[in-house]
């Protein structure tokens, strides 16, 4: 294993090296990039790394079966999403009528799923929506297909849940914020950039 | 709580099946449980590959896995970087085995504790691999366990040189010196394998 | 089991829209009842609990107030909002109309 021995390392360290890898070689190291020794030591280095966050991937290949997913999903409980109650205004002030923001949070998600090309993501209801009349933002993230123009895919998300929320809700929604988070070819599960 | 529709007249709204992991994380956060099942199948077998490996067994596994999606259901709503998902829930797992290795070990040194030499130990087995991540696999098995521990966490859940101290409540110095360790035998491994 | 409780039950079910009844009680009492041996499955999903309770709707009678509580789910066919007043109606009118020793609670928790 002599191509492991530190001392041809040209007075480098494996430690050196591995946080020189850890940080992407970035600034390179003319003194690390110039000595042969380093470099197979680079190389043998990012091989097992490779090797090893591809390890559990091997493992991991079919293991979801049916039953340990449900008894997961079984254990959760909806009313932790509950969130905020949203009058419903009633002549009769003895009457406490409310939706939840999350029903309201599912309405948006439906109508914005709806428009086809466009999957919604997270949504934030901006402002305070426990007081009837009071001006609200909706913030939503969405992922578009591949293939769909942006803008017009947000606006028609935006006019989707504008008429929704008109119907189903008394909310005065001032706007309707759409942040496009990524774009996904069909078929393929996407990838969020880091 | 489904959130099922009638199909939109033009275009479909992709499969949810497909979505990228901040689109499902954000609806998991405001409650759409489909959106937390994907996360549960997509990410849950390497979760359970990760337990396993550091349990020793899959008889803890299950249980292991299971605990911390039920906690990463009521933890989500915390979590700023959606798209980070994947690696909170590994980290997620990852406490949750080893507050499991500690119950078992009874407050033994994580460190020090070196368990009987499992069969995929010997170094023959590390010669006889017919692929990389068999030989990678191996050599892991026959390191120190909390070599091993500290190797894992680094390169298949991405902790930092901090996070694996906390995570094993150990200094920053030892983490230092365990992953040196690990890092040097598994590459001597490796170039002798090939 | 309460008789009032069921009967309002029943009632609301039947009307348009209304398509999932949950328990409406408080969750940390049914953390309680579920401790005592009494819920059943009430930590499950509200959905589960819906399914098993007597009790959906929660009928408190107090010295001086009546509280009423309904948590319900509607389909996305007829307006959310309007589909919650018409089951606040339906509760007052069995009453004989509004009272202020009464409050009656109509929560939606699901649409669609």
């Amino acid at each position: 294993m002599t191509e492991l021995d530190e001392t041809g390392l040209d007075g480098h360290t494996l430690d050196e090296l591995s946080d020189y890898l850890d940080r992407g070689r970035v600034p390179a190291d003319p003194a690390i990039e110039a000595s042969p020794g380093c470099q197979i030591a680079l190389r043998a280095l990012e091989r097992v790394r490779t090797v090893s966050a591809s390890l559990l991937a091997g493992e991991a290949r079919d293991t979801a079966d049916d039953g340990w997913v449900a008894t997961i999903i079984g254990s959760i409980s909806l009313d932790a999403r509950a969130g905020r109650d949203i009058p419903v205004t009633h002549s009769d002030p003895s009457a406490r009528l409310s939706l939840t923001e999350g029903a309201v949070r599912g309405l948006i998600r439906a109508a914005g799923d709806s428009v086809g090309g466009v999957l919604i993501g997270r949504c934030r209801l901006d402002g305070d929506v426990t007081i009837p009349g009071e001006p609200i933002t909706v913030h939503v993230d969405a992922s578009v297909f591949y293939g769909e123009r942006i803008p017009d895919a947000a606006q028609r998300v935006r006019q989707a849940i504008y008429r929704d929320l008109g119907r189903h809700t008394e909310l005065v929604v001032e706007a309707v914020d759409v942040t496009v988070h990524d774009v996904q070819a069909p078929g393929t599960p996407g990838r969020t950039p880091r | 709580m489904t959130e099922h529709r009638d199909p939109a007249p033009h275009d479909p709204a992709p499969p949810i099946g497909d979505a990228d992991d901040r689109t499902l994380a954000g609806r998991a956060t405001d409650g759409d449980v489909r959106a937390f099942e994907v996360l549960v199948r997509r990410h849950g077998p390497l979760m359970r590959a990760y337990a396993t490996r550091v349990l020793g067994s899959n008889a803890e596994s299950d249980d292991v896995v299971q605990e911390a999606f039920i906690a990463a259901w009521r933890q989500l709503p915390d979590l700023e970087e959606l798209g980070g998902v994947k690696g909170w829930l590994m980290r997620i797992v990852s406490n949750k085995s080893i507050d499991r290795v500690r119950a078992r070990r009874n407050h033994l040194d994580v460190t020090e504790y070196d368990p009987e030499a499992p069969a995929a130990q010997s170094p023959a087995r590390v010669a006889e691999a017919h692929s990389a991540t068999d030989a990678l696999s191996a050599a892991l098995a026959g390191l120190p366990e909390g070599q091993r521990r500290c190797w894992l966490l680094k390169e298949v859940a991405g902790y930092s040189y901090d996070g694996i101290a906390a995570e094993l409540e150990i200094p920053v110095s030892t983490v230092r010196g365990l992953l040196a360790r690990a890092r040097k035998s598994l590459m001597q491994e490796m170039e002798a394998w090939r | 089991m309460n008789d009032l409780s069921r009967r309002l039950a029943d009632l609301v079910r039947g009307v348009p829209g209304v398509v999932t009844l949950y328990d409406a009680s408080p969750l940390p009492s049914r953390i309680l009842e579920a401790a005592a041996g009494i819920g059943g499955l009430a930590l499950g999903s509200t959905a589960d609990v819906a399914k098993s309770a007597d009790n959906i709707v929660s009928v408190i009678e107090g010295d001086d107030l009546t509280a009423i509580s309904v948590s319900i789910g509607v389909s996305d066919t007829a307006s959310a909002s309007a589909v919650c007043r018409a089951v606040h109606d339906l509760i007052a009118e069995q009453f004989g109309g509004p009272s202020p020793d009464r409050t009656i609670s109509v929560r939606i928790s699901s649409i669609g």
